[in-house]
């Protein structure tokens, strides 16, 4: 892993523009045409969405950002999986964020949910 | 978001500029706007989407209520000049096909 860049960030949607920005500069930086910064905004922003709801106490949502071969994203925070309304918005942010990454996962350990996706670079 | 709405009384057509990013933030005050418009005036909404930005999934459901609201009142929706990567995510959900969608070249 090389540079990391690492996020703290209120668990309210008005924050997510602060996320979306940082991510499009890593991204532009990296090498990223602007369709593709596109993506990785929409999907950091889905992953936020994602974990939001569940969230029971006002806490942090946390993230860390990275460029290796891709853009890869970390997005967590402390709640659990049956928190989670199985919403149809819920549903369509989990479409989104498996269309717009080329890879995306969960993970839930010691009551944190976990939400990683990776955005290869372009060839 | 989105600017004022304007009503053109001659053609029945609600006019409105959408611009920057369309989230969670702003989804809840757009379909607010829609709904008080079309309590005034039943009417075509037409949209121009040229300083639009941004959409995420929250944007994407507000736009569909939206939709779904003019069609409760018998009219209908459209996009204009929409920027193709913004474009992109109604191809993808497949919902391209439930506007009126005219894609900036």
């Amino acid at each position: 892993m090389e540079d990391v860049v690492r996020l703290s960030l209120p668990a309210k949607a008005e924050y997510l523009m602060t996320a979306r920005l940082v991510a499009a500069a890593l991204a532009g930086n990296a090498g990223f045409d602007m369709e593709e910064i596109e993506d990785v905004k929409t999907a950091l922003s889905e992953a936020c969405l994602l974990l939001i709801p569940c969230m029971q106490s006002p806490e942090c949502i946390r993230l860390e950002l990275w460029i290796e071969d891709g853009f890869f994203a970390k997005v967590c925070a402390h709640c659990s999986p049956e928190a989670c309304p199985n919403t149809p918005e819920r549903q369509f942010s989990m479409f989104l964020l498996e269309a717009l990454a080329d890879r995306f996962e969960f993970s839930y350990t010691d009551g944190e949910s976990e939400y990683r996706f990776y955005k290869a670079l372009p060839q | 978001m989105l600017k004022q709405m304007q009503y053109d009384e001659e053609k029945n057509i609600w006019h409105g500029n959408l611009f920057g990013d369309l989230d969670a933030v702003d989804a809840p005050k757009l379909i607010s706007a829609i709904h008080d418009a079309l309590e005034t005036h039943a009417a075509t909404v037409v949209f121009d989407c040229k300083q639009l930005d941004f959409v995420d999934s929250m944007g994407l459901g507000a736009l569909v209520k939206m939709r779904k609201m003019a069609e409760a009142k018998g009219c209908s929706v459209q996009l204009l000049r929409m920027k193709p990567r913004i474009h992109k995510l109604f191809v993808i959900t497949g919902l391209d096909s439930s506007f009126g969608i005219e894609v900036e070249q």
